[in-house]
């Protein structure tokens, strides 16, 4: 399959082990949200910004353990960061002509001023990203990572600090990204959002999947009940 | 007074308080870091405080009648005069550019702690004390106070009035930076730009009225001359007075700098006017190029970045060519500062630190096709071609205002192609090896700690000036000869980018910068 494909991944800083063991698929045209300790490693490692220690990582169907594989897939995947991501002193409209560059797809004024019309950004189009609010800096990065994604579309935390508005750019996005036959991957510790914009639903616990289940198994109060049970069942000892 | 008195003690006790707490939180290997820098500083000072007896060394060894050593030794040479003049430019200027303001107003959130507010006013000054801000001022009066008393006659009173100015030195610093946030808060916050303005105006006007065309900083080197020159000669009592003389300045000082700063903290912080807007700047299309235009942009629009180069370029160099060539003095002496001064500076302003100003911009570009190949050389590109650029520039300048042939300019940019080599290599070195994380508030935050900036600033100046001053003499006098020193700079170059893109290219340690940089 192409979409991603994580096979028995771990990621370890140092001593820390943050990603332990993870087998994950998420195959084209679904969306896997996530939630728990060890994502945003794992999402880094899809994004292209984080190495890997073991395993094996496929994305779109390239090998992120080999250097022209990883600069093959992070030319197929949008990716938000989990914080940061930007260029403080750079307005929407240079980051958007930036990387439209950086990956030779400019396609001129014209689709550059759509997407920043599209996230509400168009009142903020000439100040640098480092003058906005927490909410308008997440608008921004989803639109860059929503702007370059091809086959896979990542996105760390895109609704944290995000106002109703952006949140429902954010979630037709996604949902346009699935439509158009690419894997999605979106964490997110609101819940309600994250089983509103996922197809399946991922938890890990200390860098370990703990749970994999269709969106709708958490959905509801009975789910966020399922949800918390589950948090609590899993004992330490077991994920340590 | 007692309140003040009251105040004092207790602003004093916060500070060692604090400054405790910051030595409990350190990790062992950056304790062992602070002692081995503390070490380093002290043997630095005993070097500077023997600095006569090596130069003494060196001169019987060799033609002693070189005019290089009338210029360095003796209680009238110049060391004196220049180290005064470097020291009193420093304490000036460092206020008003944000070198010595960051340290006097430190942004930890100590709400939690509510220590007595004058501990500001002492933690400011230590601060200062331990950068470079403090620590080259110190070593420059020692080693001058060393090479005017040759052979060791009146040697420790000469270095007692070093240290004794030296104190003096950082109260009147800490006393300005504190004027300065003064009329900040009580007028507008940008103020101190016009007041660099003014100081600028005023000490060129001052140079041009004096006499000796500040040659003897105003009279203040000849007072020492004349404290040393007694002590050189057995008098004890003229050292004792100017030593006792000294230490009153500082007192006052002191106590005018707590006023000032008590008076400072009664009123509301000033609101810097934050653009909000700017110039969108036109992204080519071709990605090597679009890299390149948003490194520069980053550069030109970041506060910490542009302002101690503007300063240097705008200020600091044309002041210093100024004093050289109303002062008599030689006026090769603006090329070689030049190839001294401006790679150092373009280093500690972009150089060691170039991932932490990116910030979280480095996980953006990392996850772009080929971006991080393109992002190192990129770096590299643009420190190198500003040093020598801005180097050459100011080179120009320079031979414009002294009227010296055009012909010194090509050796003097060989000296300045080779240091800002240097300079660049060891710096992209220090920002792959050792990032560090930076929050830039655009208030003249630093873009390295304090200690770790010194060691910098040392290991810089200690390789990349003295090869460039070589180099130029060289091309000057055996053309030959400094194109075979060009050539064993462009291997060592060489083995420094192999060293430096070796640790770039394994994917973890971009891993680790990236997520270390972008926490912020």
């Amino acid at each position: 399959m192409t979409g991603v494909d994580l096979e028995e991944l771990s990621i370890r800083y140092g001593d820390v082990v943050a990603v332990d063991r993870l087998t994950l698929q998420v195959p084209e045209g679904r969306v896997l949200g996530g939630n728990g300790a060890g994502k945003s490693s794992t999402l880094r490692a899809i994004g292209g910004v984080n190495a890997h220690s073991s395993g094996r990582l496929t994305v779109a169907g390239f090998d992120m353990g080999t250097p022209d594989g990883a600069d093959a897939a992070r030319a197929l995947v949008g990716y938000c960061p989990d914080i940061g991501g930007l260029i403080s002193q750079a307005t929407p409209e240079e980051h958007v002509d930036l990387v439209a560059s950086l990956r030779g797809t400019r396609g001129g004024k014209a689709v550059a001023d759509e997407l920043i019309e599209r996230f509400g950004l168009s009142a903020v189009r000439d100040r640098p990203a480092g003058t906005f609010s927490h909410g308008m800096q997440r608008r921004l990065s989803v639109l860059l990572a929503v702007m370059t994604a091809r086959d896979v579309l990542v996105l760390d935390e895109p609704f944290d600090g995000v106002d109703p508005t952006g949140v429902d750019v954010t979630v037709s996005a996604i949902r346009e990204a699935a439509r158009a036959g690419m894997a999605v991957v979106v964490s997110t510790h609101l819940q309600h959002l994250l089983t509103s914009a996922s197809d399946d639903i991922a938890v890990l616990i200390k860098g370990r999947l703990v749970a994999q289940a269709p969106a709708g198994d958490f959905s509801g109060a009975e789910g966020e009940r399922r949800y918390a049970d589950l948090l609590q069942s899993v004992p330490v000892e077991a994920v340590a | 007074m007692k309140g003040l008195y009251g105040e004092i003690v207790r602003g004093l006790t916060a500070s060692i308080r604090l400054s405790r707490l910051r030595g409990q939180v350190r990790t062992p290997k950056a304790r062992l870091r602070t002692r081995i820098a503390a070490i380093l500083a002290a043997l630095l000072v005993v070097v500077a405080a023997m600095a006569g007896d090596i130069v003494t060394r060196l001169a019987q060894q060799s033609d002693s009648s070189s005019p290089i050593y009338r210029y360095l030794l003796g209680e009238r040479s110049v060391s004196l005069v220049g180290a005064l003049g470097a020291v009193l430019a420093g304490v000036v200027f460092a206020p008003i550019t944000g070198a010595a303001a960051q340290a006097q107003f430190p942004d930890f959130d100590l709400a939690g702690i509510r220590p007595s507010r004058l501990y500001r006013y002492f933690d400011g000054i230590w601060n200062s004390v331990l950068s470079p801000v403090g620590v080259s001022p110190l070593l420059l009066l020692v080693a001058a106070a060393s090479l005017a008393t040759p052979d060791g006659r009146g040697r420790l009173g000469a270095v007692a009035i070093a240290l004794a100015t030296w104190v003096c030195a950082m109260l009147v610093m800490a006393l300005l930076a504190w004027a300065i946030e003064y009329t900040r808060r009580r007028w507008i916050a940008s103020l101190r730009w016009y007041l660099a303005g003014a100081a600028s105006l005023i000490v060129a006007l001052a140079v041009i009225a004096d006499p000796a065309h500040g040659r003897t900083i105003f009279g203040l080197a000849n007072w020492l001359q004349t404290i040393i020159r007694a002590g050189v000669g057995g008098a004890v009592l003229p050292v004792i007075g100017g030593f006792a003389l000294l230490l009153l300045a500082a007192a006052v000082t002191f106590l005018a700098g707590l006023m000032v700063c008590r008076q400072t903290l009664v009123l509301p912080a000033a609101v810097e006017r934050v653009r909000q807007r700017t110039g969108s700047v036109k992204v080519p299309i071709h990605p090597s190029w679009a890299l390149l235009t948003m490194l520069v942009t980053t550069l030109a629009r970041t506060r910490e970045v542009r302002r101690p180069i503007i300063m240097m370029i705008a200020v600091a160099m044309p002041m210093l060519f100024a004093w050289i060539r109303y002062s008599g003095s030689d006026p090769s002496s603006m090329l070689g500062s030049v190839t001294m001064v401006v790679p150092l500076a373009m280093s500690l302003g972009w150089g060691v630190n170039v991932f932490g100003v990116l910030g979280g911009a480095v996980a953006l570009l990392l996850a772009q096709p080929r971006a991080w190949k393109l992002l190192l050389r990129h770096i590299i590109l643009v420190q190198l071609a500003a040093s020598v650029g801005l180097g050459v520039l100011l080179m120009v300048v320079a031979i414009a205002m002294s009227g010296m042939p055009w012909s010194a300019l090509p050796p003097y940019t060989a000296g300045l192609v080779v240091s800002s080599v240097i300079a660049t290599g060891l710096s992209v070195r220090y920002s792959v090896e050792k990032p560090h994380r930076t929050r830039l508030t655009g208030r003249g935050d630093p873009l390295v700690p304090p200690i770790t900036g010194m060691g910098y600033v040392l290991r810089i100046m200690l390789t990349a000036a003295p090869a460039g001053l070589a180099v130029a003499v060289m091309a000057s006098l055996v053309p030959w000869l400094a194109v075979v020193a060009a050539a064993l700079v462009a291997l060592s170059a060489f083995r420094s980018w192999r060293r430096v893109s070796n640790r770039w290219n394994d994917p973890a340690h971009r891993s680790r910068l990236a997520a270390l940089v972008g926490a912020v």
